[in-house]
């Protein structure tokens, strides 16, 4: 469920901070583990908490029954890696992240033992209108990524219309990142500059350059990716406020 | 207050009929659907015009469905002409959504 709206189309005064997206829903990807009959999970890896109040977790193709597609899926847990799996699922930028009112409960034998995705996956995703912005508009969207505190590389990558503007590809030995992404169109609606924030401080040297034709539009994006299959990866919440000019 | 009705009962995507604002506003833009069985989604576009031609996306309602009713709504408060609703997409089984405008 959700409202996004273009203030510029919507108020008589345009330059009205306006959150588009705003996401209290854990998104991850579950690490490989097992599924029994009617959805029944147990990970393979201890999730950072118990989710007794719900999460999307993502499984590949068949994992969760046979013919199952691949994505995100309902599930509440019991304990940290012990839960049930529903047939209720989130596609970014196209269905609703909002927990199920009527979760759907899945009847079919379980395919038993499956393996985590390793491919980069989109947890968010929603449209910046086109000429939302102006000149001087800008994107302030902020997320916490938490995980397994190893080595093995992890990523959480921020795209605006496909281009990197945040986010790392090598989060390794933490337990979450803090993601701060703010982005500004330079003065006109096609070139902006990017600050990505690690955490205090700043995690780059002279930001990130883009050529986003903001007058036109743009989707802004969250991905998530594990290199070891093992691993989870979850999308705590996030936010994006749209300030026009 | 009154509430006129852009979509009603519509299960297949595709624009609803215009209607003129006549100064009209703020407005509240309420969307609402159900299923017969299961889930499925819907999604809203809240469309203006000036002219009668050229609609632009003012705002979107993305509803998740199930068979109790679900509904999600926003404000605008512009002085466009006319409105109107676009379904961009439904699904599920016997997917119905609504849409309506309190001014």
């Amino acid at each position: 469920m959700g409202a996004t709206i273009n203030p510029r189309k919507a108020f008589p005064i345009g330059n009205v901070p306006y959150p588009i997206l705003q996401c209290g829903v854990p998104v991850g990807i579950a690490p490989s583990g097992t599924m029994a009959a009617n959805g029944a999970v147990t990970l393979g890896t201890a999730l950072n908490t118990t989710y007794s109040s719900g999460i999307w977790l993502y499984f590949a193709s068949g994992a969760v029954y046979a013919g199952s597609s691949a994505g995100f899926f309902w599930t509440v847990m019991s304990s940290t890696t012990v839960g049930t799996v529903y047939d209720n699922t989130y596609v970014p930028g196209s269905t609703s992240f909002d927990i199920p009112a009527s979760p759907t409960a899945i009847s079919a034998a379980g395919p038993g033992a499956f393996t985590g995705v390793t491919t980069e996956i989109t947890a968010l995703s929603v449209t910046v209108p086109g000429g939302a912005l102006g000149n001087h508009g800008q994107l302030h969207y902020s997320c916490f990524v938490g995980g397994p505190n190893n080595a093995n590389n992890k990523a959480d990558v921020i795209r605006f219309d496909g281009t990197q503007a945040g986010g790392i590809g090598t989060f390794i030995n933490n337990l979450g990142r803090i993601e701060r992404v703010e982005i500004r169109n330079m003065g006109q609606p096609d070139k902006q500059h990017s600050t990505n924030w690690v955490t205090a401080g700043s995690g780059g040297t002279s930001g990130i350059f883009l050529s986003v034709d903001t007058a036109s539009d743009a989707a802004f994006t969250q991905t998530l990716q594990l290199s070891v299959a093992t691993d989870y990866l979850i999308l705590q919440g996030a936010h994006i406020l749209l300030l026009p000019s | 207050m009154n509430v006129d009705t852009l979509l009603s009962n519509v299960t297949a995507t595709g624009a609803g009929g215009e209607l003129a604002l006549n100064g009209a506003r703020p407005c509240v833009l309420q969307a609402s659907g159900y299923t017969t069985a299961g889930s499925g989604s819907a999604q809203v576009l809240v469309q203006g015009t000036n002219d009668g031609t050229n609609w632009e996306t003012i705002g979107t309602i993305t509803l998740t469905l199930d068979t109790t009713t679900t509904s999600d709504s926003f404000v605008i408060d512009a002085p466009w002409g006319a409105v109107r609703g676009y379904v961009s997409s439904i699904s599920g089984t016997g997917a119905t959504v609504s849409l309506t405008m309190g001014h």
